[in-house]
């Protein structure tokens, strides 16, 4: 062969495996690029190590210090506040830059221009809810704070100087990857990030699901099984305090409308167990006579955590704690003053709205009987290597409709069915607090800075979405709880079905003026607490949600707090590992009744024995939490299977506390009778059925696969489900509904303990690590004492003296 | 060979450090000309390839890269960070010899052969 010809052969094969080495295929990142140790992952060998010395930028006005403590806690200290958040943003870029813009990116619709078309439907999905629409509109609210905006921008300014300082070869592993570059922040990703935060924590709408069953089992069904008001529940304020204010006065409709629903689209449902605690003693039951605070907040657990633990420190400014990567300020901690924390308020400011277009144009949609111009929004979806596509989404008054032909959204796929909701071929609206004009940031920036009740209550204000119940400690010896947003006042049921988006007495009328939304300060009980559970009893006039957590969690809460008369940190750190499973204390006692040894098998019986000995803790060891857990599912897969289906085509079932409270009160219902039998069964029939089939199951485990901590276990995944990038079998205690909210993927995101004394003592800890690369130690040291249960003494005080470390000066 | 190829790895580094990733294959192709074979070649320029990735490879290892390399290898379904080294050093090799080979025949072109 001719040597043109071997070169030419030569020089098209190695030029093309050059190219094919030089991009991705499929998850597999452009090994070429990626396993060069001058390029890809090994380049970035100590990229987390912190800079020492001085750095320099033009952007500052003054010298900015910063301490890096042993818990890699970056502490600022700066003499006014643009220094502040400018350093602010470039630390959390430093350590943080890849996941805040993936989640920017991913709440925004885009994730497709990095991972391809698999996440067209995802994209398409968060465009058409209105997650960029929201976030303009509280930009351009943003827009014209004075006060507000200029830290922003000096935030922003921040996160791209550390963006800019970076060659493609310093880009953080992920972008490797994945094969992408970070872009310039802009106000607007941080506003995303803030709305994409709300749809976690008020995306559990259940209205679909509600409608589908009263349409399907009649409204009496419902009301029944999904009360409102649950014959016991331990709401956040406490029973019978009066609410001494005049309410709005609401239009409510004569007949409620009933929309018809079931066809072929899903709406996806945040995971169960978003959820939090929080409470305060005050000095009469501490023992050192100071109030002490408790928050730990339950989410979805990743890796780069959620949370990133900050001190800021300038003139008027000395505050700490946690903040989500990508926005400023600090969202949950405390200040030489006050502490706070949150929990979820569950508020229902998510409602659906049936829509009638003129035609197929949906130019014109009726309301109040005439026809209305709508709005059309082409949202441009990038796609990585494919041609770009469009959607054009329509807007009414009421905010955009979600779907408006069957399979919109086809790439949610069934893995996102949750209930078996679903959505009509129809146009229906979705009306969304978090689309509203709003200044979240600048609510929590004045609770930063205040000093005392009276400006944390003025700065809550503004706070409009996620509605949270904040409570509230200071070294003035004042407790208080607020349950905070601003929520729509509604009418009795207003929005717990999909409503009729013509008739405007279904709109929302009015807000619940700031001074009327449930709050207590300084209890006679000497304590507050909230667990996402009722926020009041049934004399509060506004109704606020059809859902609320079930009080398992607050009742123990409260029973724990009571018992409490001299209480120190230590007793209220062991109060958030409580491991004490409400359910089972509750029904065990009934259902264990119900059987009888001699009906029951051998090894039933050794079960039987076992489970009463069973003193109803989820310890990692317990093999009884295990049972438990199997059996409860079982009686609720007997009662509710037969009329309310199972798998992909289930209605939404009753929670627990509906069966909690059959057993208990009313062994003869109905419901307990299977109805594809011709006998009638009862709760003695389920009990024994599901014993057996729960005896069955776990016995096909060995004893290690038995215990509770490794029976449910916790994995703490890559956020981007990066195989390897994650932490898997985590053997951890407690469970759903228990105040050790610890689950398979979620659990208490951040714990925090703070005693209100003149010299604060802060103890916190979140199951991560500071950094965000992940071939750094910091990436996950916190993990293991987060499982050991262990908390961090926090460094705090006034200067930078006051702080060890590595200091760093910026100028 | 030897002192041919240490000053050729040396100047792969250099390259990389300027050049994409695949700059490298550059400085293989014009090895040839140091070479009268094909297979000296190929040798000269795969050995070079190799000595200019995974003795740097094993000292980021062994630098405190353990973990991040037990992430990367996780993630790529190897059991072991060393295959994870081993696979890199496949892939260069393969590189190395194909520039090699295309270097050679350019040579000969170029000599008239």
């Amino acid at each position: 062969m001719h040597p043109i010809i071997k070169a030419g052969v030569g020089l098209v094969t190695l030029i093309s495996l050059i190219l094919v080495l030089n991009k991705p295929i499929g998850n597999i990142p452009p090994l070429g690029k990626f396993l060069s140790p001058f390029t890809g992952y090994a380049a970035l060998l100590n990229s987390d190590e912190l800079p020492t010395g001085e750095l320099n930028f033009d952007a500052l006005t003054e010298p900015v210090e910063v301490v890096w403590d042993t818990l890699r806690i970056p502490h600022i200290f700066a003499n006014n506040e643009h220094d502040l958040f400018f350093v602010q943003g470039y630390v959390m870029a430093f350590d943080r830059l890849w996941q805040m813009e993936f989640q920017a990116h991913a709440a925004g619709g885009r994730l497709s221009e990095i991972v391809g078309e698999k996440a067209i439907g995802y994209d398409q999905f968060q465009r058409r809810i209105g997650m960029v629409y929201g976030a303009k509109n509280t930009l351009a609210v943003l827009e014209k704070d004075t006060e507000l905006y200029p830290n922003l921008l000096a935030f922003t300014a921040g996160i791209n100087a550390y963006i800019n300082s970076l060659s493609p070869t310093q880009y953080p592993l992920e972008y490797k990857i994945l094969d992408y570059s970070p872009e310039a922040w802009t106000p607007l990703k941080t506003c995303i990030l803030l709305k994409s935060m709300a749809w976690m924590l008020t995306g559990r709408s259940t209205d679909l699901a509600y409608t589908r069953i009263a349409n399907d089992f009649g409204m009496d069904t419902l009301e029944e099984l999904f009360p409102i008001f649950p014959k016991e529940y331990d709401p956040i304020i406490p029973r019978n305090t009066p609410f001494n204010f005049e309410p709005i006065e609401l239009k409510s409709p004569r007949n409620l409308y009933q929309s018809t629903t079931d066809a072929s689209q899903y709406l996806p449902q945040p995971p169960e167990a978003i959820g939090s605690n929080n409470w305060a003693i005050s000095g009469n039951r501490s023992k050192s006579g100071n109030p002490i605070l408790s928050n730990d907040p339950h989410l979805g657990l990743n890796l780069p955590s959620i949370w990133y633990m900050m001190h800021l420190n300038c003139p008027n400014l000395n505050v700490m704690g946690v903040t989500i990567a990508g926005s400023p300020g600090i969202i949950l901690g405390f200040n030489d003053n006050i502490s706070w924390g949150a929990t979820n308020g569950y508020d229902d400011v998510m409602d659906w709205y049936d829509i009638t277009f003129k035609d197929s144009t949906q130019s014109e949609y009726r309301y109040k009987n005439k026809w209305h111009s709508t709005r059309k929004v082409i949202e441009e979806i990038k796609i990585k290597g494919q041609p770009t596509i469009y959607d054009t989404v329509t807007y009414t008054h009421h905010g955009p409709v979600v779907w408006d032909h069957l399979n919109q959204t086809p790439a949610l796929g069934k893995s996102q069915v949750r209930h078996g909701v679903r959505q009509t071929a129809e146009g229906r609206a979705l009306r969304w607090l978090a689309h509203d004009a709003s200044n979240e940031l600048r609510s929590l920036y004045f609770v930063n800075k205040a000093e005392n009740y009276f400006q944390f209550v003025d700065a809550l204000e503004t706070y409009t979405c996620p509605g949270q119940n904040f409570v509230y400690a200071d070294v003035n010896g004042n407790i208080a709880i607020w349950h905070s947003g601003n929520q729509p006042a509604k009418w009795d049921g207003q929005g717990m079905l999909i409503m009729d988006g013509n008739d405007p007495v279904y709109d929302w009328q009015a807000t619940i003026p700031h001074e009327q939304k449930p709050h207590i300060l300084n209890p006679k009980r000497g304590f507050v607490s909230s667990a996402n559970q009722h926020v009041t009893d049934e004399d509060y006039p506004y109704f606020l949600s059809s859902f609320f957590w079930m009080s398992y969690r607050g009742a123990q809460i409260n029973r724990q707090l009571d018992k409490l008369k001299s209480a120190n940190v230590d007793d209220m750190k062991q109060l958030q590992f409580d491991i004490t499973n409400g359910k089972a204390r509750n029904v065990l006692p009934v259902l264990l009744n119900i059987l009888f040894p001699e009906k029951l098998s051998d090894d039933a019986n050794q079960w039987l024995s076992t489970m009463k000995a069973w003193d109803y803790q989820n310890s990692k060891l317990s093999k009884e939490a295990s049972f438990f857990n199997t059996w409860r599912k079982q009686l609720e897969y007997e009662t509710w299977a037969d009329e309310f289906g199972h798998g992909d085509d289930q209605y939404l079932w009753p929670y627990f506390n509906q069966l909690d409270e059959m057993i208990r009160f009313q062994p003869a219902s109905k419901w307990f009778d299977n109805t594809t039998t011709a006998k009638k069964e009862t709760l003695v029939d389920i009990c024994y059925t599901a014993f057996n089939q729960t005896v069955t199951e776990i016995n096909k485990l060995d004893s290690t696969q038995m215990e509770w901590q490794n029976f449910q276990g916790t994995d703490i995944l890559h956020i981007a489900k990066i195989p390897g990038m994650g932490r898997v079998d985590l053997q951890t205690s407690g469970g759903v509904d228990i105040i050790n909210a610890t689950r398979l993927r979620e659990g208490p995101s951040w714990r925090l303990v703070i005693e209100m004394d003149d010299n604060l003592q802060p103890f916190g800890i979140y199951p991560g690590g500071q950094s965000g690369y992940p071939g750094s130690v910091h990436y996950d040291d916190y993990v293991n004492d987060w499982v050991n249960e262990k908390f961090y003494e926090l460094p705090f005080g006034n200067t930078a003296n006051d702080i060890e470390g590595s200091h760093l000066l910026y100028k | 060979m030897i002192r041919k190829i240490i000053p050729l790895a040396i100047a792969m580094v250099l390259v990389n450090l300027v050049f994409p990733w695949w700059g490298f294959t550059l400085l293989a192709v014009s090895s040839a000309w140091l070479c009268n074979s094909l297979k000296d070649s190929m040798l000269i320029s795969v050995r070079a390839s190799l000595l200019s990735w995974v003795p740097l490879l094993i000292y980021i290892y062994f630098s405190g890269g353990h973990i991040l390399f037990n992430r990367v290898s996780t993630m790529m379904g190897l059991p072991y960070p060393f295959l994870l080294i081993l696979g890199s050093g496949i892939l260069v090799a393969l590189l190395g010899a194909l520039a090699g080979f295309c270097g050679f025949y350019l040579k000969e072109i170029k000599h008239g052969n």
